[in-house]
């Protein structure tokens, strides 16, 4: 097996596992299969946050709610991703990528909602006691109290759930609607090692890159939690 | 007839139930690759994990393995093993990688439940004069099974779900249905899905079995305190290895 396989020749070494010359070859294929991991990712997790919030009024509402809810996706969480896809697409179409969009809207929704939950039980007493003592309505408490302080740990949420969404999508490859995954599936199929690593890479490279960029929106919307870590 | 007709058809038919490549089997040898691949997770992470804790070293270690790791897709290191020559199509492939992906929830949790053994608890163990390996076995330990536990149950189903999509690389599990189903084009939909409510059934059958086990390992005078752990630690990784 040659890792670099001599110039030129590496695209008909199918062991080679860096080629530059299908990375030449096929770059059209790649940013095609690249655009539609983010895209994918981005509409899983733009339709996840809107449906987490009224999610998580429904849980602060009442109780049972809110164990209720946590439940079923915990219920979904635990369905392994290849049975919920191919579960999704007698419902939602097996030619589009709406049944695994679906699917990772559902898984998102357990990590989401958690850190969300977890970020206002953990909102100080006193704090929503001194706003109460202010006068403010139970809108501006949620709005300007409860939520500004609970920011740190939904945001950890969303990190988490991005990352985990990016790699959770690469499953899809083996349903043909997996972004990247489509083109790993491929790459193991036709047997091309260097196709293979490349998506691999793509995708990890991703996930790094997606939560580096989440990282500093954290730190920029929430300037005191670096100032506390110093003082 | 509608998708789902074809599922269940499928379902109560006995015969698709015998024979190497029947349910029973599959769901054997699916069952029995997680076991394997957990049981070697376990021998690596849980001791590191547990002496981490024990001297409150590598804290930040633990997280990075943890975050790292939930970056790289399964189907990945999946097809990147069976690539290499030495590792190829087979169950060797899948049980590295599905014991690669376990170590991390068993890891973090092992590494978590023995640093949070209550203070005042390890302090009273060392006033009345235990010595280090007798705080750590009578009270860090005792202390941290549920979390412990917590960790490997996230694990299970991490590597159960893995192992489905280990059948791509050539290991005989209860994704070898669903593989063969799509191969066979619209013949072969009823066993697609039919093979994913089975998949998924057992799953959820998996977790419930597991979380009465945790129910039991956990002391009533102790839930609070597990759920008060849990609850700090969001952004360690327990709660998002359950998919693979």
């Amino acid at each position: 097996m040659s890792l670099l396989a001599a110039g030129g020749g590496c695209l008909a070494d199918s062991q080679a596992w860096i080629c530059g010359e299908y990375l030449r070859t096929y770059s059209g294929d790649i940013q095609h299969a690249l655009y539609q991991h983010i895209t994918l990712t981005a509409l899983a997790l733009g339709i996840a946050f809107l449906v987490a919030i009224p999610l998580t009024a429904l849980a602060l509402w009442r109780r049972w709610l809110r164990a209720s809810l946590m439940a079923i996706l915990g219920i979904v969480y635990t369905i392994p991703s290849l049975a919920l896809f191919v579960l999704l697409q007698p419902v939602f179409g097996i030619t589009h990528a709406t049944p695994v969009i679906i699917a990772l809207v559902g898984y998102a929704q357990l990590l989401l909602m958690r850190n969300i939950l977890v970020g206002l039980d953990g909102v100080p007493a006193e704090s929503i006691e001194a706003a109460r003592g202010l006068g403010y309505s139970p809108g501006q408490l949620m709005w300007k109290v409860r939520l500004p302080l609970a920011l740190p740990a939904i945001l950890a949420g969303v990190r988490i759930t991005t990352v985990s969404t990016i790699a959770l999508l690469t499953v899809g490859g083996l349903i043909n609607q997996g972004g990247l995954g489509t083109l790993l599936n491929q790459g193991f199929q036709r047997g091309i090692n260097a196709q293979i690593l490349a998506s691999l890479v793509l995708i990890v490279a991703l996930a790094i890159v997606a939560d580096l960029l989440l990282l500093i929106f954290q730190r920029t919307v929430t300037p005191w939690q670096r100032a506390k870590a110093r003082s | 007839m509608s998708l789902f007709q074809k599922a269940f058809e499928w379902l109560g038919d006995r015969a698709n139930y015998r024979g190497e490549q029947g349910v029973f089997a599959l769901a054997g040898s699916h069952l029995k690759i997680t076991v394997i691949a957990l049981g070697i997770a376990l021998v690596i992470s849980l001791p590191i994990g547990i002496a981490l804790g024990h001297f409150h070293r590598g804290g930040p270690l633990v997280t990075l393995i943890a975050n790292a790791t939930r970056a790289v897709p399964t189907l990945g290191l999946l097809y990147v093993l069976a690539a290499v020559p030495s590792f190829g199509v087979s169950q060797k492939t899948a049980i590295v990688s599905l014991a690669a992906f376990a170590i991390p929830p068993i890891l973090t949790n092992a590494w978590a439940a023995v640093s949070a053994a209550d203070d005042e608890a390890v302090d009273a163990a060392r006033g009345l004069g235990m010595s280090q390996w007798q705080v750590l076995f009578r009270v860090e330990l005792p202390l941290a099974v549920p979390l412990i536990f917590a960790g490997l149950r996230s694990s299970t189903l991490q590597t159960f779900a893995t192992a489905t999509i280990a059948s791509y690389v050539g290991s005989n599990t209860l994704g070898n249905l669903i593989q063969l189903g799509q191969g066979a084009g619209p013949p072969g939909q009823g066993e697609v899905l039919g093979a994913a409510i089975i998949i998924a059934v057992l799953a959820v059958l998996l977790d419930v079995a597991l979380a009465v086990v945790q129910r039991r390992l956990t002391p009533v005078p102790l839930r609070s305190h597990i759920a008060r752990i849990t609850r700090r630690r969001v952004n360690l990784p327990e709660i998002s290895t359950g998919v693979g």
